[in-house]
């Protein structure tokens, strides 16, 4: 049998490299001499995050940064440097400074979010040439010179609570030329003209995440774009410009006026829109031309016009892929139920109510019997805490509706999920 | 086991798509420190860099056994299932469920000893993703234990000398005091 000395000192390096934990690492590189050398020189990542020991959280603000500095110095060949202490309010500057310097010929991955006083631009400090992962959070971003601070080799940006100027974010993009994802939440972007406007350009973003961020205009220029998805913003003009390569649209808890996705959306395949207020035709226009789209969910949306409603008719027949249909609004008079042609492809239907009506059961009866295939159907329901005499009716009766509907479709999963 | 001639002289010649052939999939046998004789299927054997290595050579034939010294019949056994998992769920789309299941099973009943003797075999045959996998299942069993525990675990002697030692401290002060409690 092997015993652990037998483990090449590279082996025990990768070991302790996913042991991730710096007070782990250190105490385990005390155990013997090949440990000791292990950490020394084949330590590739590093963290210093406040969930992996509770002791941090004794600790003063300056004891950490002693030790933080002493540690990241006894390493040699760092390659992923994780700083990630909530309960920290900030660190000096000095300290940090180091570390970024001490790290920079080798570091491909840096997560850091604790504030810095005074302010250091990270993005001039940090290693550059080798960083494919950059996750910044409580920062503030002073100033970007694409001409000489480019990251050739980063994939994946976030900045989280981090104050950037708009064209500094645009500048700082165009220094990302492999650039595949980017995530944005809760920015502090600062504004030049009266009208907010930001303008992004990217020429190989696939993936992009924007949380709470407000602003008049907010104009995305990525031809390569995949992946969309805005939660809990407040835009006027939402606009992407591209070569129709969208194939999921994502929008949660967003107010905006103007949504322009372009007129290729032939490569959509899934759009998943929640807690909205939604002009339907002019959205369904939007997505009219999507034949490929594969699933479709309006959950907690509000029609702008109170006689919209989702037409099945025109969705069967502008997507006939269609597989996973999700609808959750309140429903009025009309439907939606016109027309006889069938969802041909919809397997899974998930169909919900925030508060319960009699038109539930009768809508969701027309919409099992438009789906041939279906196979499984979710109803998700709110139930509230106090419920009146009428309440108790209607969902008895709506239970009781199910079951009858449900016995004509043997071969349909059902389930409930209420909350 | 004569059919290996055929196989290639069949494989060679075939190029169309003529499924029923194609059956006979090469197999490329090893041969473990025990004397354990083990059939790889090829697909699964070029997962392992030093058997795919070893058969590039041109004057390599399939047919020759490839002799594996460092390796246990036992630890073989374990690669091989783990390879040929890896190489089924290259091909799922949305495997990431099963191979965390899988992954779960596969150390469940490993000792530490075991765990240790798979992760130098799966570095000795050169599978990336397997010995990735051993060292973070590794690195599991340390997480927040201290010094003596690991060394008791791992077997690890203590070979540093006393002042040694108290250097080593020294270095990081503030994860040898025992400022808190709850260790083991």
């Amino acid at each position: 049998m092997v015993r652990m000395e037998h483990l090449p000192v590279e082996v025990i390096g990768n070991i302790l490299s996913r042991l991730r934990a710096a007070r782990d690492v250190v105490i385990a590189s005390a155990t013997c001499k090949k440990w000791r050398e292990a950490w020394r020189n084949h330590l590739h990542t590093l963290s210093f995050n406040s969930s992996d020991w509770s002791v941090y959280h004794d600790l003063t603000t300056s004891r950490l940064e002693i030790l933080i500095t002493q540690t990241i110095f006894q390493t040699t060949a760092l390659q992923c440097l994780s700083i990630f202490m909530d309960d920290v309010d900030e660190f000096s500057a000095a300290p940090v400074i180091a570390w970024l310097m001490y790290t920079r010929d080798t570091l491909r991955q840096l997560h850091y979010n604790v504030r810095t006083t005074p302010n250091v631009n990270i993005i001039e400090k940090c290693s550059r040439q080798k960083l494919e992962v950059l996750a910044l959070a409580h920062n503030s971003v002073t100033g970007v010179e694409p001409s000489y601070q480019k990251f050739p080799c980063l994939k994946s940006l976030s900045l989280s609570y981090v104050s950037i100027s708009a064209l500094d974010l645009s500048l700082l993009l165009t220094a990302c030329p492999k650039l595949t994802s980017l995530s944005l939440i809760n920015p502090d972007i600062a504004m030049s003209d009266a009208q907010a406007t930001m303008k992004l350009s990217s020429a190989s973003l696939k993936d992009i995440y924007v949380e709470a961020v407000s602003l008049d205009n907010f104009i995305l220029e990525a031809d390569t774009l995949e992946n969309l998805h805005l939660k809990d913003c407040t835009l006027e003009l939402f606009e992407l410009i591209g070569k129709g390569s969208l194939k999921e649209l994502k929008i949660d808890d967003v107010s905006v006026l103007h949504l322009d996705i372009g007129e290729n959306t032939e490569n959509l395949q899934i759009v998943d829109v929640s807690s909205f207020t939604i002009m339907w035709p002019k959205f369904y226009n939007m997505i009219s031309k999507s034949s490929n789209l594969r699933r479709l969910r309006l959950w907690g949306v509000v029609f702008d016009d109170e006689d919209e409603v989702v037409d099945l008719e025109n969705v069967s027949v502008c997507f006939p892929l269609l597989s996973h249909l999700s609808l959750s609004y309140d429903l009025r008079d009309v439907c939606g139920l016109q027309g006889t042609s069938h969802l041909e492809n919809v397997v899974v239907l998930e169909l919900g109510w925030t508060i319960i009506s009699e038109l539930f059961s009768e809508w969701v009866a027309g919409l099992i019997e438009r789906c041939p295939k279906l196979r499984k159907l979710v109803i998700y329901g709110v139930v509230s805490e106090a419920k009146s005499p009428e309440e108790c009716q209607t969902l008895a009766n709506f239970t009781s509706a199910i079951v009858r509907l449900m016995r004509k479709y043997m071969h349909v999963e059902i389930q409930f999920e209420y909350e | 086991m004569s059919t290996s001639t055929d196989n290639n002289a069949s494989i060679t010649q075939e190029s169309g798509p003529s499924a029923a052939v194609q059956d006979i999939q090469k197999k490329i046998v090893v041969r473990t420190a025990d004397g354990e004789v083990f059939n790889l299927k090829e697909e699964v054997a070029m997962e392992i860099d030093i058997i795919k290595t070893f058969f590039q050579e041109d004057s390599i034939s399939y047919e020759t056994v490839m002799p594996l010294p460092n390796v246990e019949g036992w630890e073989m056994v374990k690669v091989i299932e783990y390879c040929t998992k890896h190489v089924e769920l290259k091909h799922k789309v949305d495997g990431y469920k099963e191979r965390k299941a899988f992954q779960a099973l596969f150390v469940q009943n490993l000792s530490t000893k075991s765990l240790l003797a798979l992760t130098n075999t799966a570095n000795y045959l050169e599978v990336k993703y397997l010995l990735d996998f051993l060292c973070q299942a590794v690195s599991e069993q340390i997480k927040n234990k201290d010094v003596d525990y690991v060394r008791e675990l791992f077997g690890v002697e203590n070979d540093f000398n006393d002042e040694e030692y108290e250097q080593v401290k020294a270095e990081a002060p503030w994860a040898h005091e025992n400022l808190n409690n709850d260790l083991h």
